[in-house]
Formats: structure tokens, sequence, C-alpha cells
């Protein structure tokens, strides 16, 4: 009987203990989350690191905006890239945090080459990874003026060989980009290399047939 | 094969009678209760957080009494000399020790087979639609566990139980971080460290192979090659581990 209320007891400050700390947590406005090293925490949490990533995720949305000049003036960086990237690094395929962080950074701050640095974060664990090239491309092209074509060109050819779920249209990226690049005679090669990676048979017709168009309006 | 059967049969038998059995199923009943509330919450991803906190305990929870397990089944054994009653008997110590850690293996994949169908029950009632990709996870924490408890049964041939058992947690740890470790040491591939990541990748156990959560919760694609080679992995380093036991134990002064 002693022994079941010492466990009762003991229980009952547990919750008590973690309902007051969930209220300050709530109540308080948090520091900026900044680890020293993202790559040796990653390796300490080992199979929890996703469990930490939703736990910095969620204690990102308290942090204290005051804290940002503070610490842009010393580490050149905004708090949400500190936020984001220790999220990104501890679970470089939470897309939603990805795409939030780099989205927010490229928009609202206007700082895309921060937010092309937090896509570089998936892809240093995750080099097959689609999803940080389509966020670079998309961020770079709706926020960055003018657009650094030369750059696009060389994140479509990087999706292009080293992911698996290339769509087609990123081939079309490429292309649009070369244009503007001015740079007419490697159009030809590229899409000669398009058509070599081509990864189905429906796949290879449309590039034929955009060989074909091609050809046809610059008589090839 | 007979005695190996036998062993077999009352190594489970005993584990799961014991008093931590009773532990471990209210922990679980806890630990899912406590995802179950944290399955409304939605951070980005729907259930992202439930199934994280539901698998991310279960494999704390496995490993966990795996090594208590064993480290139970070891302490007694060197406590109390059990060795002596079976091996008085026309049983090899070969044959002894296979069957002690097939026992132990049997009682992990009856736990996790039982986490398994909790686990899809839940996921069917909480998520509404029949979930099997996340129960990959519980199969690979199991391989995980197994594969932990075989290099425990090659540490407490060389040392003490209690030894073992923290050789066994701090290599479940480093195996975990070496993915990490040889990224790291791959921005100099010339470098001493880059080496020294390469020969501690193939030597010692890489448990970051079984860990696929990130991938499952994020529903991203899993390759055939992340499938399948954990399992080999698994069998192919426990044989070798076990086989050197077998060879230590059979010359071990009892």
């Amino acid at each position: 009987m002693k022994n079941n209320l010492f466990v009762i007891f003991i229980a009952g400050f547990f919750i008590w203990n973690a309902q007051f700390s969930y209220q300050n947590f709530e109540n308080t406005p948090q520091k900026p989350l900044f680890v020293e090293s993202p790559t040796l925490f990653k390796s300490i949490t080992g199979p929890f690191s996703p469990l930490a990533a939703d736990w910095f995720w969620l204690q990102s949305a308290h942090i204290d905006p005051s804290y940002s000049n503070t610490l842009k003036q010393h580490k050149n960086q905004s708090t949400l890239y500190d936020a984001t990237a220790l999220t990104t690094h501890l679970d470089p395929l939470f897309y939603s945090a990805l795409r939030y962080g780099t989205t927010y950074l490229s928009s609202i701050k206007k700082e895309v080459d921060l937010s092309h640095q937090l896509c570089d974060i998936a892809l240093y664990y995750h080099k097959d990874y689609f999803y940080p090239y389509s966020l670079k491309i998309t961020n770079e092209m709706g926020y960055h003026h003018p657009y650094r074509y030369d750059q696009i060109v060389k994140w479509v050819k990087k999706a292009i060989n080293e992911t698996v779920d290339v769509p087609l249209w990123f081939g079309d990226i490429l292309i649009h980009a070369r244009k503007n690049l001015n740079q007419q005679l490697l159009i030809q090669s590229d899409l000669k290399w398009l058509l070599e990676m081509a990864r189905s048979d429906k796949e290879k017709a449309v590039i034929k047939l955009k060989i074909k168009e091609y050809n046809q309006q610059n008589k090839f | 094969m007979y005695a190996i059967k036998t062993i077999i049969y009352y190594t489970a038998l005993s584990l799961l009678r014991q008093k931590i059995t009773s532990f471990f199923l209210i922990t679980t009943i806890f630990l899912i209760g406590i995802g179950t509330l944290m399955s409304t919450v939605d951070i980005g991803i729907r259930f992202r957080l439930f199934e994280n906190i539901l698998l991310a305990s279960q494999t704390l929870l496995i490993h966990l009494f795996a090594w208590i397990y064993t480290f139970e089944q070891w302490r007694k054994e060197f406590s109390q000399n059990l060795f002596v009653l079976p091996l008085s008997t026309d049983i090899s110590r070969f044959q002894y020790l296979v069957g002690r850690y097939l026992g132990i293996v049997s009682v992990v994949i009856i736990l996790s087979s039982s986490l398994l169908l909790i686990d899809l029950v839940l996921l069917r009632v909480i998520e509404q639609q029949w979930l099997f990709f996340p129960l990959i996870q519980i199969f690979f924490i199991c391989l995980s566990a197994i594969l932990s408890i075989s290099c425990f049964y090659f540490f407490v041939n060389i040392t003490s139980p209690i030894q073992a058992m923290l050789y066994c947690i701090a290599l479940w740890f480093i195996g975990h971080g070496l993915d990490e470790f040889v990224l790291f040491s791959q921005a100099d591939k010339n470098s001493l460290l880059n080496i020294f990541s390469q020969v501690l990748y193939y030597f010692l156990p890489n448990f970051s192979v079984y860990d696929l959560t990130s991938a499952i919760i994020n529903r991203t694609n899993i390759t055939l090659y992340q499938l399948v080679s954990p399992i080999i992995y698994t069998f192919g380093y426990s044989f070798i581990l076990i086989y050197l036991s077998c060879l230590i134990f059979s010359k071990k002064n009892l």
C-alpha cells in the first residue's frame, strides 16, 4: 500500500512538473536555436534525430524576434536560418520545414542565398533527394532579380544526374536557361543529353519530339 | 537439433515469465498513450509527430529490453553457475550457446511482433487506413536488436556481463553516428580521418542501416537496396559474431 502511494505521488509530481514546464514554454520567448556542430549533434541523437527535429521545429515557433538582430551582427545569419538549418540537419527529408524555411527566407527576408544554403544542407545528407533542387530553382526564379541562369543550369544538370524522380519539365528549365544565357549552340547537345538520361520510353518520345521541333525552328 | 530447440523453448519461457516483461508491457502502453495524445498535433505533415513518437519509443523499448534480458540471463549464468547442469549432459558448448542465443532472439521477435500488431491496429484507428509502411521500421528495429544481442554474446565471452552491456550500448550509439562521421570526414578525401572513418564504417556494426524512420515518416521512396541490405547485414554480421563467441566459449574455463 505504501509503495503504491509512493508511485502515485511520484507520477503526480511528474505530471504537475510537465504541465508547469509546458505552460512556461508556452508563455516565455525562447532563446535562438543554435548548436555549434549540428552534424555532431545529429550523430549523438542517432535514431532519435527525427524526433529531435520535431522538437526544434516546434520550438522555432516560439523564437523571440528581438534576438535576431544580435545574432545577425555576430553570425551574419538570421535566427530563422539557424532554427530551420538545425531542423534540416536532424531530419533532411522533413520537407515542410525545408519549404517553410526557404520560402520565408527568400520571400520575406529577401535572403535567397541563405535559402539555397538551407537546401544544400538537405543535399549534403541525401544527394539523390530531388525536392531541394526544385526549391532552389523556384526560389531563384521567384525572388532573385536578375535570375542567375548559370546557377540554374548547374542545379538542373545535377538534379537530373543524381536524383531519381525528376519530372520531365525540369529539362525545359535547362533549355529556357540556355536561351537566356545566349548559349544556342549548347541547346542541341543538352537535348541529346536529356535523351540519354531519359528514364522511360514515354520520356524519350517526348524529348525526341522536342528535338525535332527545335531543329525545325532553327532549320538544322 | 532437439537439444537446441529445448534450450530455445526454456530460455524464451523463463524470460517471458520475468517481472520485467510486465514492466515492458506497461511502459509500452504508456508510450503508445503519449503517442496517441500527440496524434492531434499537426506540425506540417499530419500524423508525423505521432508516428515519430511511436517509432522512437519502440526503438528505445525493444533495444532496452533486449539488453536487459541478455544481461539478466548471463548474470544468472555467472552468479549461479547455471552452465553446469546442461553441460553435464551430452549437450555440447556450441549447442548450449546457440540455443541460449536463439532463445533471446525469439523473445525479441515475439515482443516486436506484438508491437507490430498493436501498431497496425493503432494506425488503422488513428489514421483511418491500413498502413504497412511504418511497420517496416519495427521490423528493422527487431533486426537491430538481434545484432546488438550478437555483440553482447561476443563481449560477454571476453568480459563480465555488465561491461558487455556497456560496450553494447556504446557500440549502438557509435554505430548510429557512423554515417555522419563518414560524411564529415569526406571533406578531405586523403586525410587520415577519412581512412580512419572508412575502417570504422566497415569494421564496427553499422546500426545506421536500420534507421529508415526519416524516410518512413516523410513518406519518401525506399529503395530495394535499403530494404534488403539490413537483412543480409544482420545475418552475416551476427553469424560471424556468434561463430567467434562459440570458439571462445568452447575454450573458456568455466
